[in-house]
């Protein structure tokens, strides 16, 4: 048996700290240069992703994350895609989506023990823990200033803006909300009961087409012909796409009806396999923290999933925050398995009545 | 050539051109709006959105990264159609019209579907590498074109110059680049600018198998859409009919390229 004098225990000591200062001393050096692939948004709040969020978190873990801008539809595509050797770690998709997810076994849950930032978020925005919410907009009808816009869904029914109104594409998840106030509209019953009556409202959606101008499916630039006087209203879309031109100075802005307004709900999953997952979760957890979002929503003038934040006035004109305000406004959230499941013949329905 | 163009015909194609061509100046005017959102006719004069555009480090990668792509594409399909379309137009082979369909079938398949399927291949294949994953899915859509214009000017070669050349005695390379080559050169050029043209301006392919390293053109627009409608896509949409316009000049100069010579 080798016998270790105490001089050469304390080279070997000192050499083994050494070896291993650079992984001890330094901060996350777990994550030195691992690398993530997430698939995130575009919009101004990709833009605040690539441009503030991710250079920080890659210096804070010594770490590489590479960010793809896309859409819900197309990262659902991207998973389904890569399932069998995925590709990608964490993906931006809409709360619809997430059912859809969890039922293809595209995503995994989220291992909260690891995630701190997950005491401050809503119990509402945390989908079971298959995913967060990581901002919140208002979907709501929008118009240009110089109108005075009706109180009420049911005016627009009315003679009075034939040929006036903008309606968002039946492609783009917005349409559900039009379809849930056409069938709330017809049946006189709240959100909530009225997403189960939408099969029996088409004769409502129809009713509606002299009044429509056109179709959009692109909110910025609807928000932009609005402002140029194109069209008068336009139904529905999401305050973050429309609050940036108002906050810009353009002519338009929203307006919330007295059935209520749609909570827009995006979100962050985790994928499935998903290579690195200790960073990929890491990323995850960071994208919720306080001072992440704060900055976040005061970019894309969207809400926070997370409690304890404080806005300036001139922030909370534009967002529902906190929780307490979600609820005065009544911004509701359909039932998406419900509606996931319909959607592709009302798709088609919608398509029917409005195609050219 | 002394063939009289009826007045009629001018007017017709001068009208032609004119619906074509307006809808182009649209971008070029609300490019230079000094308003922070597009309006219509623009309001002021200001050329800061190009300013921005051409500063923005983001733009110029993407432009840079679509030129490298679409070159690279252009090359490939042509080393590959080219060699194709005269297999196919010269000899007989067995199964020629199932390898034709094969090839061409690109352009029945929705881009969108093709692209998904090779995202799909290359995720089982374990392929991380995306430039090359980006330069196989546009050569898939890219060589059809090749390969349709190389065929059609390898028919219509005149066989009996080949020929007289041979019994003159020029061996077979002398042949090709002196005989076949000055046939089929405008063919080859075309299918060179369509591959190219169709590589840059690529939207569904890119959208499947881009990343946020290489991010070509076509998708940062859509991004840059997303964020703000405001003159700086404009700005965007003018440089690229700058640059198409340039390049038709750089074509014509160095090529020598005129429409008698591709129609003949």
């Amino acid at each position: 048996m080798t016998t270790l004098s105490r001089r050469t225990f304390g080279k070997l000591a000192l050499g083994a700290t050494t070896l291993a200062a650079p992984m001890g001393f330094t901060r996350n050096g777990w994550a030195q240069g691992k690398e993530i692939q997430i698939g995130i948004w575009g919009g101004s709040q990709g833009e605040f992703v690539k441009k503030n969020i991710i250079p920080a978190f890659e210096k804070d873990f010594g770490c590489k994350v590479t960010a793809e801008e896309g859409f819900t539809l197309a990262n659902v595509g991207k998973m389904r895609a890569t399932k069998a050797n995925p590709k990608f770690s964490v993906m931006f998709i809409d709360d619809v989506a997430i059912p859809i997810c969890k039922t293809e076994g595209l995503i995994d849950q989220l291992p909260s023990a690891d995630m701190p930032a997950l005491a401050n978020l809503y119990p509402r925005f945390g989908f079971d823990g298959w995913g967060t919410a990581l901002a919140i907009s208002v979907a709501s009808m929008f118009h240009n200033t110089s109108i005075t816009p009706p109180g009420s869904y049911a005016d627009l029914w009315k003679p009075e803006y034939a040929g006036k109104l903008k309606l968002v594409s039946p492609k783009n998840t917005p349409s559900v909300f039009f379809l849930i106030v056409a069938a709330a509209v017809k049946s006189g019953k709240p959100f909530a009961e009225a997403q189960y009556l939408v099969d029996d409202s088409f004769d409502k959606v129809a009713a509606l087409k002299p009044n429509i101008m056109n179709l959009f499916d692109n909110g910025p630039q609807a928000a932009a012909e609005v402002a140029q006087g194109q069209a008068e209203i336009g139904l529905l879309e999401l305050s973050k796409y429309i609050y940036p031109y108002t906050a810009k100075g353009a002519p338009v802005t929203m307006s919330f009806p007295s059935e209520g307004s749609f909570a827009g709900n995006n979100c962050q999953v985790l994928v499935k396999g998903a290579p690195n997952k200790d960073l990929a979760v890491a990323f995850m957890n960071r994208m919720i923290e306080p001072a992440v979002q704060k900055a976040f929503s005061e970019y894309a003038l969207t809400a926070p999933p997370v409690s304890g934040i404080e806005f300036s006035a001139e922030t909370l004109k534009y967002i529902a925050y906190p929780v307490e305000e979600m609820d005065k406004r009544g911004l509701f959230t359909p039932d998406w398995e419900y509606i996931n499941a319909k959607r592709s013949g009302w798709t088609e329905k919608m398509n029917g009545i409005f195609a050219v | 050539m002394n063939e009289t163009v009826s007045p009629l015909l001018k007017v017709v194609v001068g009208i032609i051109l004119l619906i074509v061509v307006a809808p182009l100046v649209v971008p070029l005017l609300m490019s230079i709006s000094d308003t922070p959102f597009i309006v219509f006719p623009p309001q002021g004069f200001t050329l800061k959105w190009y300013g921005a555009v051409l500063a923005n480090p983001e733009a110029r990668a993407s432009f840079l990264f679509s030129l490298e792509l679409a070159a690279i594409v252009t090359g490939v399909s042509l080393l590959l159609g080219v060699p194709c379309a005269a297999g196919l137009t010269r000899f007989k082979l067995p199964g020629q019209d199932a390898i034709l369909g094969l090839i061409l079938s690109p352009l029945i398949v929705p881009l969108i579907v093709t692209g998904v399927a090779l995202l799909q291949l290359f995720a089982m294949l374990g392929s991380r590498a995306t430039l090359l994953q980006l330069v196989i899915g546009h050569t898939v859509v890219c060589l059809p074109y090749v390969i349709r214009s190389v065929s059609a000017s390898l028919l219509l070669v005149n066989r009996n110059l080949e020929d007289a050349a041979s019994v003159l005695g020029a061996p077979p390379h002398i042949v090709a680049t002196r005989v076949i080559w000055p046939q089929v050169r405008p063919g080859i050029l075309a299918g060179g600018i369509f591959s190219f043209i169709v590589s840059f301006d690529d939207y569904p392919i890119s959208m499947w198998l881009a990343d946020g390293n290489h991010f070509p053109v076509p998708l940062y627009l859509y991004t840059v859409i997303e964020r703000s409608f405001d003159p700086s896509i404009a700005a965007i949409a003018s440089l690229m009919i700058f640059f198409a316009l340039l390049l038709v000049l750089v074509i014509e100069k160095v090529f020598g390229l005129s429409l008698a010579r591709l129609a003949s």
